[in-house]
């Protein structure tokens, strides 16, 4: 037996007709009302003789929420529930989504077994995971049906959600198929599910809001965006300038100024029509004249504030009755090809994407009352793996001495500095080090991590712009560097690229007669269509494998994905307590060793946040078991992996503090030191007047 | 599974078509997925020799993509040269790549494209039609040489452009298409000169199909194509095809196609030798 359901809400959303909002922000605000309604719960289930049976279970009498709800709407609520307590397991499409609305109405979801969108990601992580993308592969009487639900009769309403389910259902019969003969598609479903199920957990608690904070984040960004746009207006003078309008940024960069015209990635077009103003040409018109770059640090300058704006002061707050509002996220387990959750708005339409808020501005988010976030990430994770996986045998000793690594692989571009000078620079803030363009540890890190990833001279220079391009030169002695053309830029580039890859030979480019990393995953991927990472997930590549854009996509694999492998192998346990019984090269030493988990119950803590490497944890000081909690955590994180049978353990960070990233974070190695007195005699938990259980210390 | 006879394939093309630059990968994407020699002949054929493809082809805005034309006796003319081939050619399936004859399958414009439509598979005239991406699917950039062959041997928009707003011409397509010489001894009413008469601002800019997962898609279109010959010829031969209640069955009886009284679908899902083909 299986049952496939789908939910049908009904948006909160600017009516794309009348260019109108349904229902205003403010309103929405006032009434504290969720911005999406259910109106339709559809099930399609299978028996064992392969007969099946489709339902749809309408919550509004039609598609408006003004409709109303059915005069049965207490038996149509009961069924569903009923239905939703089985046992049976339940498949669905994108199956998150849905059960948030099941969790918001009460009618939570037994057993959600199985995931088309999952199944489907864990077979080919990069094509698109549309149920009707999926259901043109699979079903051999396939026909587009999704046009059905832009009818406003709920009877073809009701048709379109049943035939969702139905597909859905069929789909998961396919790729179950699928999976019997395939272990590596396997294995990525299961890791899948599981990130899926804490990505919902996360997504439903959510942090809460310091309203007064994102008043003051907001007055902040207005007089910010007021003042940067003033600036622009008067540079360019025109009073009415809008930075972002394309068409107005393509007129004056273009038309008036005669800047190059790139398209997105920043290659050359020649059409003014194919020209775009985005991030990445407009970095490139900046290293095109020095007038160009004050016209186009302008429009960035001017654009952030209300970006942030958008990002941060305009979303949607899910008001919890008393206990205030809170923000939420909800996480895609299968939405980036490397394993990493992507981040967007709730399912339920609140809050937003909580990856790509500036650090100065996440203080708006916080701990529960009494309580203490804990934020622990991994350093320079990536550089770790990738120096394991490629099996370079300087970047391996080099990660494991425990130096700067940045620092360190400064002394190949710049044979001027000392490691111990760099360093010392470092710690006293030197901008010749530490500048974000300009100083030689971070031109160090955009190089190295170029040169990873095997960029060319023209993307290295684009991505690290062509003043850091030009400050390293001027160090290496061309004191000339600042008149170069770009071509000279892109072959120093190269020649950057050339010195690292000469330091660490295992690093050199693909060549039959060399030994080189990149070799190694080019038949990699060319026998086995894809890289499987130490965490055994396998990405398949759907491009021609002899292509050297596939080359550099398994080479980045190599790194994010072991980062985002670590990370979810960290989730795994905390939430679900499993520890992997191997990775891809053996067994795990420590399979057998009790599993460390997070709870509310269990020690006061869960999870809320994952941003790239790093976790975000709600901790209760109160709770007796806080500080083993925190331990059991901090274990967690440094659990070892194995790669080619080396022990790898990657660095954490970690911060407490009250808001999220706030000022009065605590940067600690061990979770004891939040209780260990300072100079006067009084710890961070004192200071921060959290009354917490100490049984610990006695 | 008892293959009783060679399967006889269909393919309508777009206006690229299956040039000798593409002959090469195209016989290797059959060959890989279920369509080798031994079990299909294949026969290609293209509308765009009989048709001017600013006849058959509209762009509505927003849509990027072009679509089929609305105008009904385009359409009907489209039809008769559908079933004319048939005829001619007496395929067990049809694998179209051409947006101009999508709306064959859905009457909605603006759902009739190929990146909505593709992988569908409808039963059209007793015979199943299975819509796929045309072949420059298979590179993720635009070639040039697709580009001059879609657009009267430009390759640059602004080219193109500038060259409509200059000038005002006969605009009949003469691009030949140098792998389809059997178009010619088709029998059908070709438009009359006059009608043929157009303006070159008329003409629309038009990009190949490329999608960076294009080349395993196609994979996917001709192996479902494999498996729907393989049916019908099972079909044919006596074997017990699957139960429309079978879940992992092809086509069921309920197709939901837009040309309701032009189908006829037995109860296996397939051709219907009852009906008369025109």
């Amino acid at each position: 037996m299986l049952i496939a359901t789908d939910i049908e809400t009904n948006p909160y959303q600017k009516s794309k007709k009348t260019k109108r909002w349904l229902m205003t922000p403010e309103e929405f605000d006032r009434e504290q009302r969720k911005p999406f309604a259910m109106n339709l719960v559809c099930y399609s289930g299978v028996s064992e003789d392969g007969v099946m049976d489709s339902f749809a279970l309408p919550f509004q009498n039609g598609k408006a929420i003004a409709s109303g709800a059915p005069n049965h709407i207490e038996d149509i609520y009961e069924t569903a529930r009923q239905l939703n307590d089985l046992a049976i397991p339940f498949t669905l499409q994108n199956g998150v989504y849905d059960c948030s609305w099941f969790l918001y109405y009460g009618l939570p979801l037994r057993n959600y077994a199985y995931d088309t969108m999952t199944l489907w990601w864990s077979k080919y992580p990069d094509l698109p995971r549309r149920l009707d993308f999926i259901s043109s592969v699979l079903l051999d009487d396939y026909q587009y049906w999704k046009g059905g639900r832009k009818s406003e009769s709920m009877d073809e309403h009701c048709h379109y959600g049943m035939d969702d389910t139905e597909s859905t259902l069929r789909n998961t019969v396919k790729l179950l198929q699928m999976a019997t003969d395939d272990e590596k598609m396997r294995v990525n479903f299961f890791h899948a599910h599981l990130r899926s199920l804490a990505g919902l957990h996360m997504s439903a608690l959510g942090l809460a809001v310091e309203e007064s904070v994102m008043d003051q984040i907001k007055e902040t960004l207005d007089v910010e965006a007021k003042k940067t746009l003033e600036k622009l207006r008067y540079l360019v003078a025109d009073p009415d300038f809008n930075p972002n309008s394309a068409p107005q940024k393509k007129h004056l960069l273009h038309s008036i100024l005669g800047a190059p015209m790139r398209n997105a990635k920043g290659r050359s077009v020649k059409r003014l029509s194919d020209a775009s103003t985005g991030a990445v040409p407009l970095r490139a018109i900046k290293s095109d004249h020095p007038l160009f770059r004050r016209v186009a640090d302008g429009i960035l300058e001017a654009i952030t504030p209300s970006k942030q704006i958008s990002n941060v002061v305009g979303i949607a707050r899910f008001k919890a009755g008393s206990s205030g509002s809170r923000f939420l996220t909800s996480y895609d387990a299968v939405g980036t090809t490397t394993s990493r959750f992507s981040s967007r708005a709730s399912a339920l339409g609140f809050g937003g994407n909580a990856q790509n808020i500036r650090k100065n501005y996440r203080r708006f988010a916080k701990a529960d009352t009494g309580h203490f976030l804990l934020e622990i990430d991994f350093s320079a994770s990536d550089d770790v793996f990738v120096a394991f996986e490629s099996r370079e045998p300087g970047k391996i000793e080099l990660v494991r001495s425990g130096r700067d690594t940045h620092a360190v692989n400064a002394l190949i571009f710049f044979s001027d500095w000392t490691y111990e000078r760099i360093v010392d620079g470092k710690h006293a803030k030197d901008p010749a080090v530490v500048h974000p363009i300009t100083g030689v540890r971070q031109i160090t890190k955009k190089v190295v991590h170029g040169t990873h990833y095997l960029m060319a001279g023209l993307t290295l220079l684009s991505s690290a712009g062509r003043e850091a391009i030009v400050a390293a030169a001027i160090q290496n002695g061309f004191d000339d560097a600042g008149t170069w053309s770009q071509d000279r830029l892109v072959r120093f580039c190269d020649f950057l690229s050339h010195k690292f890859r000469m330091h660490y030979p295992r690093f050199q480019l693909e060549h039959d007669s060399v030994d080189s990393w990149y070799r190694e995953l080019r038949r990699e991927v060319v026998s086995t269509g894809g890289f499987m990472t130490p965490f055994r997930y396998f990405q398949r590549f759907s491009s021609d494998p002899h292509d050297d854009a596939t080359l550099r996509a398994v080479a980045a694999t190599a790194g994010q994905a072991g980062t985002a492998g670590r990370i979810n192998m960290v989730m795994d346990e905390l939430v679900h307590g499993y520890i992997p019984r191997s990775f891809r090269d053996g067994p795990n030493p420590e399979a057998d060793d009790k599993p460390r988990l997070v709870g509310n119950d269990i020690n006061g803590i869960s999870i809320r946040l994952q941003t790239h490497d790093s976790i975000s944890f709600d901790v209760n000081p109160m709770h007796p078991n806080w500080l083993q909690g925190l331990e059991d955590i901090f274990y967690v994180f440094r659990r070892p992996v194995y790669i080619y049978g080396e022990e790898v353990r990657v660095g954490i960070e970690a911060d407490a503090s009250i808001y999220w990233a706030g000022k009065e974070t605590a940067t600690i190695n061990n979770p004891i030191e939040l209780l260990k007195p300072d100079d006067d005699g009084i710890n961070w938990m004192q200071k921060m007047s959290l009354e917490y259980d100490d049984r610990r210390i006695a | 599974m008892q293959v009783q006879r060679r399967a006889k394939l269909l393919v309508l093309m777009d206006k690229v078509g299956i040039s000798d630059g593409y002959k090469g990968i195209w016989e290797n994407l059959c060959r890989k997925h279920g369509l080798p020699d031994s079990f299909v002949r294949i026969s290609l054929r293209s509308t765009y020799r009989t048709f001017q493809s600013n006849r058959i082809l509209e762009w509505h805005l927003p849509s990027k993509l072009p679509g089929f034309s609305t105008n009904s006796n385009t359409q009907d003319a489209l039809r008769r040269w559908v079933q004319e081939v048939i005829i001619q050619h007496e395929p067990d399936a049809i694998l179209c790549m051409d947006p101009a004859l999508l709306f064959l399958y859905n009457d909605n414009w603006n759902q009739a494209k190929l990146d909505t439509l593709r992988g569908g598979v409808y039963i059209l005239f007793g015979i199943p039609h299975v819509v796929c991406f045309p072949i420059t699917a298979y590179h993720s950039k635009a070639k040039p040489k697709d580009l001059a062959k879609l657009n009267d041997g430009f390759i640059e928009k602004g080219d193109f452009t500038e060259f409509q707003q200059e000038s005002t011409i006969d605009g009949d397509d003469d691009s030949e298409d140098e792998d389809d010489d059997e178009d010619k001894a088709a029998t059908f009413d070709r438009d009359s000169d006059d009608d043929r008469h157009v303006t070159r601002h008329m003409m629309q800019w038009h990009d190949p199909i490329v999608v960076p997962y294009g080349r395993i898609v196609l994979g996917f279109d001709l192996e479902k194509t494999s498996r729907i010959l393989t049916r019908v010829l099972n079909h044919e031969a006596g074997t017990k095809a699957r139960n429309t209640n079978d879940l992992l069955g092809a086509a069921s009886s309920e197709n939901r196609t837009s040309d309701s009284q032009e189908v006829s679908v037995d109860r296996d899902g397939y051709r219907d030798e009852s009906v008369p083909e025109e």
